[in-house]
């Protein structure tokens, strides 16, 4: 279970990394809408994209290895309105 | 007339064709199933733009009989009308009662938007050529007035060149009026146009005419005067009025957000540190000043969205990029 800070840092050092495989849009919410516990990074991808996203992120800190599981979000992608 | 007032059979009548909570064709005899299904294949014609009900009127008299009323865009003449699409004189509801049925005209349905020439007033339709957004806010910079919007609604995204006129209301709003310049583009943020997300606001300020300056509204929805500014946080209540949703509410649902936004003529422009919402925006909406629902503290500039979510840039990004402070009165 990742924290909220935890959460943050994981797609500060790897958001770029889920946008090369397709997502449009990386934010971080809270896990429970999606079914899991703490903090999630969600991946928004556009629909019917066959993404390669990986189910979660790991970063090392000095406490040991974190492991922020990641959830696929299908959605248009955002536009200047 | 109160809905309580209103004949039982129209209010039948009318949640039969909306099919919404009125019995369902499956569920009647097949004469009056074939008949239901044919008044509701009626609404397949798309001069057809709303139903109600309301008197009917005969050769634009008044009878002071209620009806069942098809509203269509256009009213034509009954023989110029395919046979699937008109409109039954008298329709039968479920108990075999019968109610008359009228026609009227009322043209192109359009979405009411905050439009107007004067005050220039924040939350109300701006833009330049044919962009057109909302004028988020009146601010200052030394003695000077300007307009707050996205470089999307005052500056083409960058392209456009300091000087040029923005109009209010905008190019859209303004129905057959002449434009009325208002204000010129004076100050823009750049995009920087990398794969990386490493943009902050989507800002640009008008400086007002002269001749403005005594038709200003400094009032921002919902905001405290003197105007003060708060950091956004998760699960924060906001607020705000665009030019297209009017007056509405989001929840934060988180302040760092990582988006690539595509723009016209530019490709995907990639933002951090954005603050993510639930849905309260329509396009048309780019450039409202986002609200701290609690504290009536301005807490972002609104510029991007989807049915999934809205986004506006932190306002403390915007202040430090364009250097100005929100005027008051």
């Amino acid at each position: 279970m990742a924290n909220e800070k935890q959460a943050d840092e994981a797609r500060r050092q790897q958001g770029r990394t889920l946008m090369e495989r397709g997502a449009h849009a990386v934010g971080v919410e809270e896990g429970k809408r999606y079914g899991k516990k703490g903090y999630v990074v969600v991946a928004h991808v556009p629909p019917r994209h066959n993404s390669e996203i990986p189910s979660s992120l790991r970063f090392s800190t000095e406490e040991g290895e974190v492991e922020v599981p990641v959830v696929v979000e299908h959605s248009e992608p955002f536009k200047p309105e | 007339m109160p809905k309580d007032h209103t004949p039982k059979e129209l209010l039948q009548a009318l949640d039969m064709i909306r099919g919404d909570s009125g019995p369902q064709p499956e569920s009647l005899g097949a004469l009056e199933s074939t008949h239901i299904k044919r008044i509701r294949s009626i609404f397949e014609d798309p001069n057809i733009v709303a139903i109600g009900i309301a008197e009917k009127e005969t050769e634009a008299k008044a009878t002071g009989e209620l009806c069942l009323s098809f509203y269509v865009e256009k009213k034509h003449a009954k023989a110029k009308v395919k046979a699937g699409r008109m409109v039954p004189p008298v329709m039968s509801v479920a108990d075999r009662t019968a109610v008359f049925t009228d026609v009227k005209e009322v043209g192109k349905l359009r979405p009411q938007v905050n439009r107007r020439a004067t005050p220039l007033q924040s939350g109300f339709s701006v833009g330049r050529a044919a962009d057109t957004g909302t004028l988020g806010a009146i601010v200052q910079k030394a003695k000077k007035f300007f307009i707050l919007s996205n470089s999307h609604v005052l500056a083409n995204c960058g392209r456009a060149k300091i000087g040029e006129k923005i109009i209010y209301p905008g190019d859209v709003d303004r129905g057959a009026t002449k434009a009325q310049p208002v204000a010129v583009l004076s100050d823009f943020i750049a995009f920087e146009r990398s794969a990386d997300f490493v943009n902050h606001v989507d800002a640009a300020l008008a400086e007002i005419d002269k001749e403005f300056l005594a038709k200003l509204n400094f009032s921002i929805f919902r905001a405290k005067a003197p105007f003060a500014t708060i950091d956004p946080v998760r699960g924060m209540k906001i607020v705000k009025r665009g030019r297209t949703s009017g007056d509405t509410e989001g929840t934060v649902k988180d302040v760092h957000f990582s988006a690539l936004i595509p723009y016209p003529g530019l490709g995907k422009i990639g933002f951090m540190d954005q603050v993510f919402c639930t849905t309260y925006s329509k396009p048309g909406d780019s450039g409202s000043i986002v609200v701290d629902k609690a504290t009536g503290k301005i807490v972002g500039l609104h510029f991007a969205g989807s049915a999934s979510g809205s986004i506006f840039n932190p306002v403390g990004e915007v202040t430090k990029a364009l250097k100005f402070r929100f005027a008051a009165e």
